[in-house]
Order: structure tokens, then sequence, then C-alpha cells
């Protein structure tokens, strides 16, 4: 098992209802198993600003993996134990 | 007759050194080839306002200028615009603001107010409709900001009243003096409430009970309907909507692109300190929103208990938590809101301003000015107090205050000893909270912007975060992945041009650029050229509208041209090309501009060795008149 932090901001910290929180996943789990797992596990309303409604990472979340900011074509790379994840929405500006 | 909607169809126009106010009917032609706002003031200033003319001098201009959207019923139609030649970059300024003063300005029955002259005496300009006078302001000089308006209202009697304000800042020149537009919206940047000051003009106060009519209601309800529909199913919308601008400071941190110890990093260790939850939860009163805004990014904050209890203010955005925070090293979330206080009664740009106190701290560090210098003051990074005291010096120009109420630019060469490499500027304006190695558009778009180092001319957001859907949305498929990589160069010269060409043209209409233009990106070119022919009755083409914010984008550059600059003054700080970031996801990354800069010049139909705009670029946009005054061969 890989022990993973996450750190949410912005709306998803309200969705999440916590700031940040520490979880296990099998060894070899990819980005895209942790934000499934996280969608799983607090429901709606975090389920719905992670994913899009056909089940896929939502289009409008932005992932950062220890600081690197992760590309979509990314999200089925695997993950390191002690690895922290921070999630936002895509917002810009300013 | 004028014989457009939309606009009032009359400006008006004073000079103040003889006291003369006259409307004039409002030009046709620059309706239709300029339409309004940023478009009518670069023409103005082309027109009158030439290399000889100092800023601070009679002779320049200072305008104020709605647009044909400003105060009808399309989101976030309250916009407005102030141009003028700037004090702080000696070329083309200009700076736009919300709230509610430009929609009032149209109600009164003027699209614009164009002033030139100087009085012999500080005075103000009141207008209640066709009513136009000047009024002796020997009693508001020296009021901040928020007391000259309440002084006028109480003298009118009439709590509506909107006003422009400067400051002391204004009145005693500071170079990035600002003006205050209710309510406590800033037209920050530039300089432009030093001109104002500089004419002795305390406030411009306006009270207007006139309609703002259309060319075509039924098809402008229709659409505005459609926009805010759009507007409020976007995914990000309630975000925006919850956050505002300081909802991004977390996100830009770990992108390495949060300015900090000006610009000697790129990302704030205490940032959780000054983000927008912690903000939120420290003095979060209510969302504000200004005229016809579905969106409501402005908040009013207030603080109960501290050092600086009983604070309230609203219009904390990103870039002051920024300047007063992280590029100071300062964590401390209360003195920023003081600090951004201060800047709004003072009436300053707390963009300039706070890059001027990074600087300072900056030559302290590395020894270059000393307790002689600094009149005994010691520069150290996180010093809350010394920066709330440089702000009040800076503002009345008092001992070394003085010395950066000049700008980074002049201050650095007042100097010398090397200082003008920490000078964090472009053309003259300090840069904002970007940085260009972590965004390598922004880079472009600071070294590109017609008014000095600038985020909003390009105003590139769809690659800020390298998420995908925006792009796709606004450019197509085709140009994915690199658009949206925020490290990537490629396609960043077409995003920045096509960034400029809209932007002037949402800021010559009166829109919103955090409205749906460019946050948000929901409302493009086709979607402005239909509410724009609803609302004036112009036939409009997107490649029609495409060509007049072309236009205006050439003829400030032909301006620049004009004032002498050139390619070489479309630059960066050497920092940004020889210092590789240390910071997060643009950590080793430097910024060469060099081959964004040649495909932009391209792409614009310039001259990549110059950079002046070619003459059949010129006369291909109607600007015959600039190729005969620049002489282009």
């Amino acid at each position: 098992m890989i022990t993973i932090t996450v750190r949410y901001h912005n709306l998803l910290r309200r969705g999440a209802g916590l700031e940040k929180e520490t979880f296990t996943l099998p060894e070899g789990a990819s980005l895209r198993d942790a934000v499934m797992y996280l969608a799983q596990h607090h429901g709606p309303p975090l389920q719905e600003m992670l994913l899009e409604p056909e089940g896929g990472i939502s289009l409008h979340l932005v992932v950062f993996r220890d600081d690197q900011l992760v590309h979509p074509d990314q999200h089925d790379t695997s993950l390191s134990d002690g690895q922290t994840l921070m999630l936002f929405p895509a917002i810009s500006g300013g | 007759m004028f014989p457009y909607h939309g606009y009032t169809g009359k400006c008006l126009y004073v000079d103040l050194t003889t006291g003369q106010i006259e409307p004039r009917e409002y030009d046709t032609a620059l309706a239709e080839q300029y339409l309004g706002g940023n478009g009518l003031g670069t023409r103005l200033l082309w027109e009158q306002v030439g290399p000889e003319v100092d800023p601070l001098s009679p002779e320049n201009l200072l305008i104020f200028a709605t647009g044909p959207l400003c105060g009808t019923l399309v989101p976030n139609g309250g916009r407005m615009e102030v141009i003028a030649k700037s004090p702080l970059t000696g070329i083309y300024g200009d700076a736009n603001a919300g709230g509610f003063f430009g929609p009032e300005l149209k109600f009164a029955g003027w699209d614009a107010i164009v002033v030139t002259g100087q009085a012999p005496y500080p005075v103000y300009l009141a207008i209640a409709d066709d009513q136009v006078r000047l009024r002796d302001a020997h009693d508001l000089w020296g009021l901040s900001t928020s007391q000259a308006e309440a002084a006028i209202r109480r003298d009118w009697g009439d709590s509506e009243v909107k006003t422009a304000t400067i400051g002391p800042a204004g009145e005693h020149l500071v170079r990035f003096a600002g003006i205050q537009l209710t309510p406590q919206r800033s037209a920050a940047r530039c300089g432009l409430g030093a001109v104002m000051g500089s004419k002795r003009l305390k406030a411009v106060a306006v009270r207007g009970r006139g309609p703002v009519r259309v060319a075509d209601p039924a098809r402008l309800h229709e659409l505005s309907t459609e926009f805010h529909h759009r507007l409020r199913a976007n995914p990000l919308f309630a975000t925006v909507s919850a956050h505002g601008t300081p909802g991004i400071v977390a996100l830009m941190n770990p992108l390495g692109r949060f300015p900090t110890k000006n610009f000697q990093l790129g990302s704030f260790p205490e940032v959780d300190k000054i983000a927008v939850e912690a903000l939120q939860a420290r003095g979060l009163v209510r969302h504000l929103s200004c005229f016809g805004c579905p969106i409501g990014c402005n908040k009013l904050y207030a603080l109960t208990d501290g050092p600086h209890a009983g604070l309230a203010l609203s219009s904390v955005e990103y870039e002051t938590l920024n300047s007063m925070g992280s590029c100071v090293w300062n964590a401390d979330l209360d003195s920023i809101l003081a600090a951004n206080y201060l800047c709004d009664e003072m009436g300053m740009d707390t963009i300039s301003a706070g890059r001027a106190i990074s600087f300072a701290m900056e030559l302290w560090e590395e020894e270059i000015i000393n307790l002689d210098d600094t009149g005994g003051l010691a520069l150290h990074w996180g010093d809350k107090a010394l920066v709330l005291r440089l702000l009040e010096m800076i503002a009345v120009r008092q001992g070394f205050g003085d010395l950066l109420a000049e700008g980074v630019r002049h201050a650095a060469q007042s100097i010398g000893r090397g200082a003008e490499q920490y000078a964090m500027h472009v053309k003259g304006m300090e840069i904002p909270a970007q940085d260009g190695r972590a965004q390598k558009s922004m880079g472009l778009a600071h070294a590109t912007s017609s008014r000095g180092a600038d985020h909003l001319k390009a105003f590139p957001t769809i690659d800020e975060t390298g998420y995908p859907e925006e792009g796709r949305r606004r450019y197509g498929e085709r140009y994915l992945p690199e658009l949206v990589d925020p490290l990537a160069t490629k396609y960043k010269p077409m995003l920045v041009k096509d960034g400029e060409d809209l932007g002037a043209v949402v800021d010559s209409v009166g829109v919103c650029k955090s409205g749906g233009t460019f946050v948000l990106a929901e409302i493009y070119w086709p979607d402005l050229a239909a509410v724009l022919e609803a609302a004036t009755g112009i036939e409009m083409s997107e490649e029609r509208l495409k060509r007049i914010g072309e236009r205006i984008y050439n003829l400030q550059r032909c301006y620049n041209v004009w004032h002498g600059i050139s390619r070489a003054d479309d630059r960066l700080p050497r920092r940004f090309a020889e210092e590789p970031s240390p910071s997060g996801n643009a950590r080793g990354q430097t910024i060469d501009l060099k081959p964004m800069l040649d495909e932009y010049y391209t792409l614009r139909g310039w001259d990549s060795v110059t950079g002046w705009p070619t003459a059949e670029k010129l006369q291909d946009l109607g600007l015959d008149q600039a190729v005969k005054r620049l002489n282009l061969p």
C-alpha cells in the first residue's frame, strides 16, 4: 500500500468539508485511481467537483503532485508512497 | 445627428485653464472605427497629444470614456476607461474600472469627458444630467478619496452621486497615483491620478436620470439573457463568484507564478496565511457586484479585532495580496488589508506602490542603499509596519517616499549603483503579479503591452493552469496541448495577439475582462459582435470587430513608436532571462522572449527588426495618417 496526502483548495475544500486528509491506495495506483477513490469516498458534492457526469476526471480540476502540475495526459501515471496532491478548480485571472 | 444607439451621442469637452465647458456631438466615424472607451481615447491622444507634451502639463488630455455597452443590460456593462499620456511611462496610458460611475455618466447623457488645461485653483466637475459646471474644491483638496466622495454627496444632498476622485497621492503627483471610482473601484495603473492632480481636478461627480437607448431592445434582451445563462452554467462560475480574484492566490503558488521577494522567488512558503480561505475567514462581510454583474467578484471585508480593528474595505484583489504580501515577504493579512485601504484612500495603484517597496527592500538586502539613502529607515523584508509607513510617505512625497513615488525606473536611475537590475518594470511600469518564467504567454504579454508591464492587455488566462477546456472551446483541438501548457512557448504569440485585440474591444465597449470575456472565457468575438450590433445598430461582423480591435492596438503602438518605442523596449528585466525560477512548477525555467517576439511581430504585420508596424499593415487598417506621421518606408 502507498500513503497519499491530499490538500483541497477553494470550493473543493467546502465540498470535502476538510482542508486535507491522508489515505492509502494499492501499490501502482494512479492519480486517476486517487481521484476516483476520493470521489467515491466523499460522494456529492465533492464527487461532482472531481468528476464529469460521465465519470471521467473533471475537465475543470487542476492537480499538482508535489508542486508539479499534472497534465491531463499524465492522469494514469503511478503515484509513489508519501506524495502530496493539491486539488484546485481550474480558475484563472489576475 | 449622431445615428447610432448605445451611445448618448454627446461628449463633454472641459478646458480647465479657461473654465470653458463645451458639449460636442460624438464623431460618427470614431464610433464606427474605434467604438468608444479605450479606442476613443487612443484616437484622441494620437490626434492631440504629441511627444512634446509633458504628461503633467496642461496640454495633456485626461479622458473619461464609456463604451456603447456601458449602462445597458448586457452582463458586466459597468466598465469605463480613463486615458492620458502616462507620467509613469511617458507613453500611452490607460486604466479601466468597474463600479457605477461609467453607467451614471451615460444616464446623465454623456459618452465621454475630455479634460484639458489646468485650473488656477482646485476644482471639481459637477455633472447633473445636462447641467455641468466647475466648482471650487479648496475644501476637498487634501481629503482622502472616500472623504472627498462623502463631502460631495453631503454637499449635493444626494447619496446616489457617483464620483471619480483623487487622493493626496494624485495631488502630490505620485507617478503611480490612481483614480477611485464609486464605490472605491480603482482606475489604478499608469499614474493617471497624477495627471488629474496636475490639472488641479480633485473629482468628477455625476448624477444622471436618463436612459441608454439601444437599437434592438428585443435582440439585446435575448442576447443578454443568453449570456447570463451561459455565465451561470459555466462550471467555474460558482468558485469565481464565491472568491473573486483572491481565489487564485493558492493556485498560482505551486505554479511558481506568485512573485515573492521582488520576483526572486515564484512561491511564498506562507501562502496559506494570505490565501482566500484565510482572507474570508478573517473578515468577509458580504459579496458585492458592480453594475449589471451576475458574478459579484467584489467582497466587503471588515476587521473587528487586532491592531486594525474597525477597518472596512472592498476590492481586495489577488494583485494586492501579492504586492503587499508575498512580494514584500509579508504574511500578515491584517497589514495587507491596511495597506490596501491606505492605497485606496490615498489614491495609489497597489501594484506599483508595492513593487516600489519590494524594489527598495531588495536594494537594502543587496546593500545598494543604506540609512543615508533612506533617511534612517531600515528596509527589512517582511516589516509590515514599515510597509504602511512607506505608503504614507510615498503618498505625500515625504523623505525617502519622494524617491519611490517616482516609480522604480526613475528611482533606479536616480540611485544608480546597479539599482536598475532590481527595478522590475517594462517601459517604466511595474510588473504585476505574474512571472513569465512560470507562464510564458504572460512574459510575452508583459513585454508587448502598450501601456508597459501589464497582464490585462493580452490577459492570457487560458494557459494559466494547463487545463485544456477553455483553450479547446476558444481555439480548437488543433492547438492542444501546447497552447494550454503554461511552460510552452508554441502558439503563445497567437494567444497574446488575439487577447490584445479582443481586450482592446472589451475596453472600448464597456464590459469586464473578469466577467466572461477572459476569466471564464465564455464571451468571445461572435458574441461581442452580435451584442454590439443589437445595442448600436452598427452592422457588425466578427471580422469587422477583429479589425477594429487590431486597429486600436496598432494605433496604440503607433503612439508609442511616435514617442520613441521600438523592439528594444519590448523586453523583460534581466532576472527573467538569466535567473532560473527556483519555485514550484517553474523550477529551473527562464524565459527566452526572442522567438516568441519574432513570431508575434510576424503575426502583427510589424517589422521584426524595429518592432514598428509596417506601412502595409497600417494602410490595411485605414491608418494611412500614421504611416505619414511616423515616416514609415
